[in-house]
């Protein structure tokens, strides 16, 4: 549940597979969020294969040790298991923006934003 | 006289500025903009995307959450313009008109009419596009008293070919501006200006040596036609870091015998740079010495901006300029008293817009009126000057840039909106609000009230972070400070050897040169090492974060305190020039103070993983090392560091001195060693994570090895492969582009992760930009790391040069080539090449090091350049050149890549200011210096966590496929309130989850940085790791997270 309002968070589409899955998931559900529920445990074949961009998953060592080994046979890119419960960047990508505003001719007297001040 | 002046001044002067651009700020920057743009433009597409951009739409900019162009930062415009012209908001304005024109018209209409308006916009900033037409456009001024100095500038030569130009185009204007040199007085005969960067394409005091010789001579001719037409010569100041190079080239044009007898080579002397008067005594004592009398224009200066900017970029003590502008206005005045003293043999010639300036000139002037003479910039101060000619009877000349408007109005423009807002005389002019005695207030009576000299707006170079001390820069064109790093250096220059004992590092410039020893590491030293940090990470996670943080904050001292052996050992062991080793220790220096300062967030709630493994690799052989060591230390893990094979030295040295700032020599350890060594250290159990940067290939293996034997949740933050691409529209100005394309792809011998790799260049402007690259290109200067020159050192070592030269050398089979350089054969040179490629497709697979694919693109192709780039799976940089603001905004959007850049090179990001890391295949996240690092490096505290224990039903990946396609997440992803819609949703369930969600910040989040730079950071959605995933198209710009969860 907090890993699915996390990864919903930033944007994501989440599928959430797990046992009495119902009532937690179910209220994003109705309120037409881009989250789908399945009572079950995944198959380790559809985390290694599925074209899937996050894994999360809490769990004790016998649970995510499985998890973690299919990840680690997927091709391309690498995806890490996100294991902590609360870890709300981990479901983002993010990318930075640099512009150089006086090559079309800015001035530079001004203190750009700051935050926090 | 100061009342006559004052009163004449505004009121001429307001007309002038409110008949010409009568719209409202905001308005005036965009055609500005366009203004600046559009000439250069050749095809009718870009042009139509351009007027759009600028005229017809501006809703793009909600998105980034800025109302104002996101290409310019442009509250100069807007202070030019205030006062009244406020007030005529109601009115259409002439963007208003243009709006409904285009709506009208249609597209080609409006282009016609909007190039048609932009020259007639030129007309007013250039005097003549020929010097023939200048010189009969200025008859008017002349016949009303008025003298001319001809100005041929345009952009500075990139290339040896736009030298020779530019030496032409002077050339044809000495004759031409001869045949109206009537006077015998030459003080009454109109001039020429000339620039240097116009005439050498590396008019930069790195390359003083050869530079000064060949500028010296092509001077020297053009000095000799000017004194054969009897016209006034005058050589332009350009930026302060050009000073000494330009008076070393001034002083040899006086020496020479030619122009012996010959009093009018003139100098402009910027007094915004504290150093004006010594210049001014410099150039009497020459030409005392020389028994020769010389001109000076005396200027405020128009680099302003781009001073503060350079100085705060590379973290200098100072400013080498005044940063209040009454502090200059008091410098401009005291140097005109001394210039007034010096008439003997300097004949001085006064430029300013300010009334007060020329009446406290006329003032200190009292009776002497035949020695000077004021000067005003064409289309600026016509109503002061008048007055000024009418009253006192002083000559004055006006300063008219010559040339065509396609290259000339570009570079005023960029002048122009830099520096209006310092101009603040001309911009308090025109509102009625302020009241002439403000105006012109006496800037001595304005210091003593200031207080401090330096103004409190502008952040000192050390000042602008935040929360920490800017790392110490090195100005490589300061002649103190090379001679500083030369004697630095030498204790450590060869013969000089770090470590005697173990395996013999060579210098890849000097192969035969062993640079220092080191001790290989053994599987049972690794072993040790390991077993060694397990039982040291407890105490080190013991000690308090603050403490860590002191520890780390001293690390960074001590690299500054040792940063000229740090500059050697990069130089000598990993075969990196001058400014790259400055650069990699200020790397090093922000990566610790960063972290010191971001401990104390991450390790709230939260704890150290153990101990961690750290892999680099030799590109920054001391940045990137210090950077991953200094985030698993600070945030409280053990390290066992292994550096790249080739640079172990410089590790070693950092370590050192970590261990001197009181880092306890069993939480940091070094282990030098091959990838057989690597896999010993990442296959213990006991392992917390690994930090690595290095291939995709390896950082998989490395995944899989941790997924056999470690924790299921142990880190692993990884750095990897990459295709970087520039896109380059018709919209770019060439002489920017070409220059950050050349430090791109070549600077560092292309040995950067963040380096150029393929271009793609807009068809319309293909031929001329890879002429232009291909001149930039043969002026740069190869050869060893250690000389200042050098621009272009060899690569790390004989496998590189190999694996380069085999693929060159299969491309050039072919018949790829487009341009190779020679290359010294001695050392590990390789010849920078381009290539010519169809796309990023085409790649099969990153060659690291200078060689640069370029590809063409035609206007309308833009969205598919990016599909492209998408499709090869890979997210480091991207560059993009381009003056149309929502072009920068829809590829922000949409290409998958994690560090943009915008009108400026993809290379060297700072610490802070640009977080730094990839996505898709080129790394896992998060990034390097950005804010959620080092929170990676901690895990949560033990949690309660259920078995899964009972029995439940396999899911299979075609009924959670089916559950991805049912899900409705076309729109999601693009959604900005979905923090504000969940907790409807949840009803107050997940209330620390969601706490956390939203207190992540999405962004996009303006981060501290220099000034002239815009820096972001936003959160998207994870990256689709596939694209060609059937759904991407349904699920547009959104992705999965799969997710299991038993709570």
């Amino acid at each position: 549940m907090a890993q699915a309002v996390q990864a919903l968070a930033t944007g994501n589409s989440v599928v959430a597979v797990a046992a009495k899955i119902k009532s937690a998931i179910g209220p994003l559900i109705e309120a037409g969020l881009p989250v789908a529920d399945i009572d079950g445990s995944a198959d380790m074949a559809a985390i290694e294969t599925l074209a899937l961009d996050a894994v999360a998953a809490t769990g004790s060592a016998d649970d995510l040790t499985p998890i973690r080994r299919a990840l680690a046979a997927r091709k391309g890119p690498i995806l890490p298991l996100i294991s902590d419960r609360i870890s709300p960047a981990s479901y983002a990508s993010e990318r930075a923006l640099c512009i150089d505003t006086t090559a079309a001719g800015g001035n530079t007297a001004h203190r750009p934003a700051r935050p926090g001040r | 006289m100061i009342q006559a002046v004052r009163t004449g001044a505004s009121h001429g002067m307001k007309e002038e500025f409110l008949g010409e651009y009568g719209l409202s700020s905001k308005e005036g920057v965009a055609l500005m903009c366009l203004a600046e743009a559009v000439l250069r433009v050749p095809d009718a597409e870009t042009i139509d995307d351009l007027i759009q951009d600028k005229i017809a739409s501006h809703d793009w900019s909600t998105h980034l959450g800025s109302s104002d162009s996101s290409l310019v930062n442009a509250s100069t415009w807007a202070l030019m313009l205030t006062g009244r012209v406020i007030d005529e908001d109601d009115s259409p304005g002439i963007v208003g008109s243009l709006r409904g024109v285009v709506r009208r018209l249609g597209e080609p209409v409006v282009r016609v009419a909007v190039s048609r308006a932009m020259r007639e916009m030129g007309a007013q900033f250039v005097l003549g596009r020929t010097i023939d037409e200048a010189i009969s456009n200025g008859t008017d001024a002349r016949d009303d008293g008025y003298t001319f100095s001809y100005d041929m500038l345009g952009e500075a030569a990139r290339t040896e070919d736009d030298a020779h130009r530019y030496h032409g185009a002077y050339s044809q204007a000495i004759s031409a501006i001869s045949l109206c040199a009537e006077s015998d007085d030459t003080r009454e005969n109109p001039g020429i200006s000339v620039k240097l960067s116009a005439l050498h394409p590396r008019y930069e005091y790195g390359q003083c040596e050869d530079v000064v010789p060949v500028l010296a001579g092509r001077v020297l001719q053009l000095a000799c036609a000017a004194k054969d037409g009897a016209l006034g010569f005058n050589i332009d100041a350009e930026e302060q870091d050009r000073l000494d190079l330009s008076l070393d080239v001034i002083e040899a044009v006086l020496r020479d015998e030619r122009l012996a007898g010959w009093d009018c080579v003139g100098v402009v002397v910027q007094a915004y740079g504290p150093r004006a008067p010594f210049v001014l005594d410099w150039l009497y004592a020459l030409a005392e010495e020389l028994d020769r009398k010389i001109m000076a224009r005396l200027v405020k200066g128009a680099y302003w901006d781009t001073e503060i900017k350079r100085a705060q970029v590379l973290g200098l003590d100072g400013f080498p300029v005044f940063t209040h502008k009454p502090n200059t206005d008091v410098s401009y005045i005291a140097c005109a008293r001394k210039l007034l003293q010096m008439t003997d043999r300097i004949y001085p010639q006064f430029a300013a817009h300010n009334a007060h300036t020329a009446a406290a000139v006329l003032h200190l002037a009292d009776k002497r009126h035949k020695g000077f003479e004021f000067q005003r910039l064409h289309g600026m101060g016509e109503a002061l000057h008048d007055v000024v000619m009418a009253e006192s009877g002083v000559r004055c000349r006006i300063y008219a840039p010559v040339g065509a408007h396609q290259d000339l109005l570009a570079y005023l423009i960029r002048r122009l909106l830099e520096n209006g807002a310092n101009s603040s005389f001309v911009h308090q002019i025109v509102d009625d609000d302020v009241p002439p005695e403000f105006i012109a207030r006496d800037p001595f009576l304005t210091i003593e009230d200031q207080g401090p000299a330096a103004s409190p707006v502008i952040d000192r170079p050390s000042a602008i972070f935040d929360r920490r001390v800017n790392s110490k820069g090195w100005d490589i064109t300061d002649p103190l400070t090379v001679a500083a790093i030369e004697a630095g250096r030498v204790p450590f220059a060869a013969p000089y050897q770090w470590d005697k004992d173990g395996m013999s590092i060579p210098n890849p410039a000097h192969p035969d040169e062993i640079v220092g020893h080191v001790v290989l590491a053994t599987p049972a030293t690794a072993e040790a090492a390991v077993k060694c940090a397990v039982e040291a990470a407890p105490g080190w996670a013991a000690v308090p974060v603050a403490e860590r943080a002191q520890i780390i904050n001293r690390v960074a001292d001590l690299y500054e305190r040792d940063a000229y052996e740090f500059f050697a050992l990069a130089a000598r062991e990993a075969g990196k020039i001058v400014a790259d080793c400055v650069a990699e220790v200020r790397e090093a220096v922000d990566f610790l103070r960063f972290y010191a300062v971001e401990a104390a967030k991450a390790a709230r709630d939260s704890q150290a993983r153990g101990f961690i493994v750290s892999i680099s690799t030799w590109n920054f052989p001391l940045a990137i090392f210090t950077g991953q060591v200094a985030a698993a230390l600070v945030t409280g893990n053990a390290v066992v560091a292994k550096p790249a094979e080739q640079t172990p030295l410089i590790a070693q040295k950092a370590v050192a001195l970590m261990l001197e700032a009181g880092v306890p020599s069993d939480v940091i350890q070094l282990v030098v060693g091959d990838g057989a060594i690597g896999a010993a250290l990442t296959s213990s159990p006991m392992i917390g994570g690994v930090c690595f940067t290095g291939s995709t290939e390896v950082a998989k293996l490395i995944g899989r090895q941790l997924a056999e034997t470690a924790a299921p949740d142990a880190m692993l933050i990884a750095e990897t492969g990459r295709l970087n691409a520039m896109i380059v529209d018709s919209t770019a100005l060439p002489e920017q582009a070409i220059r950050d394309i050349v430090a791109a792809a070549f600077q560092s011998a292309g040995q950067r992760c963040s380096a150029l790799r393929i271009l793609y260049l807009q068809r319309d402007i293909e031929e001329r930009f890879l002429d232009m690259l291909y001149g930039a290109m043969d002026a740069l200067k190869i050869g060893g790391p250690w000389a200042f020159s050098t621009d272009v050192a060899p690569v790390i070592d004989v496998e590189a040069r190999d694996s380069i030269e085999a693929y060159c050398e299969e491309k050039v089979g072919e018949g790829r080539l487009l341009k190779a350089l020679a290359t010294p054969s001695n050392g590990l040179f390789v010849a920078p090449h381009v290539l010519r490629v169809s796309g990023i497709g085409a790649m099969e697979r990153e060659v690291f090091g200078h060689v640069l694919h370029v590809a063409r693109f035609d206007a309308d192709d833009i969205d598919a350049v990016v599909d492209d780039i998408n499709a090869r799976g890979y997210g480091l940089t991207m560059g993009l050149h381009t003056r149309i603001d929502g072009r920068v905004q829809r590829v922000f959007e949409t290409a998958d890549i994690g560090n943009h850049y915008i009108n400026r090179n993809q290379i060297g990001a700072v610490v802070g200011a640009q977080p730094f890391g990839g996505e898709g295949l080129s790394g896992t996240g998060p990034k390097a210096g950005g804010p959620h690092y080092l929170s990676r490096f901690r895990k949560a505290v033990m949690e309660v966590v259920p078995s899964g224990g009972g029995e439940s039903a396999i899911v299979s990946a075609s009924v959670i496929q089916s559950a991805f396609d049912r899900t409705n997440a076309s729109d999601w992803s693009a959604r900005l309130d979905r923090i504000g819609t969940m907790p409807r949703a949840l009803r107050g369930k997940a209330p620390e989850a969601m706490a956390a969600a939203a207190a992540v910040e999405q962004g996009p989040v303006d981060l501290p940085g220099p000034t002239g730079e815009s820096n972001r950071l936003r959160l998207a959605e994870k990256r689709p790791c596939s694209m060609s995933r059937p759904d991407r198209g349904r699920c547009v710009g959104a992705s999965s997270a799969g997710f299991s969860d038993r709570q």
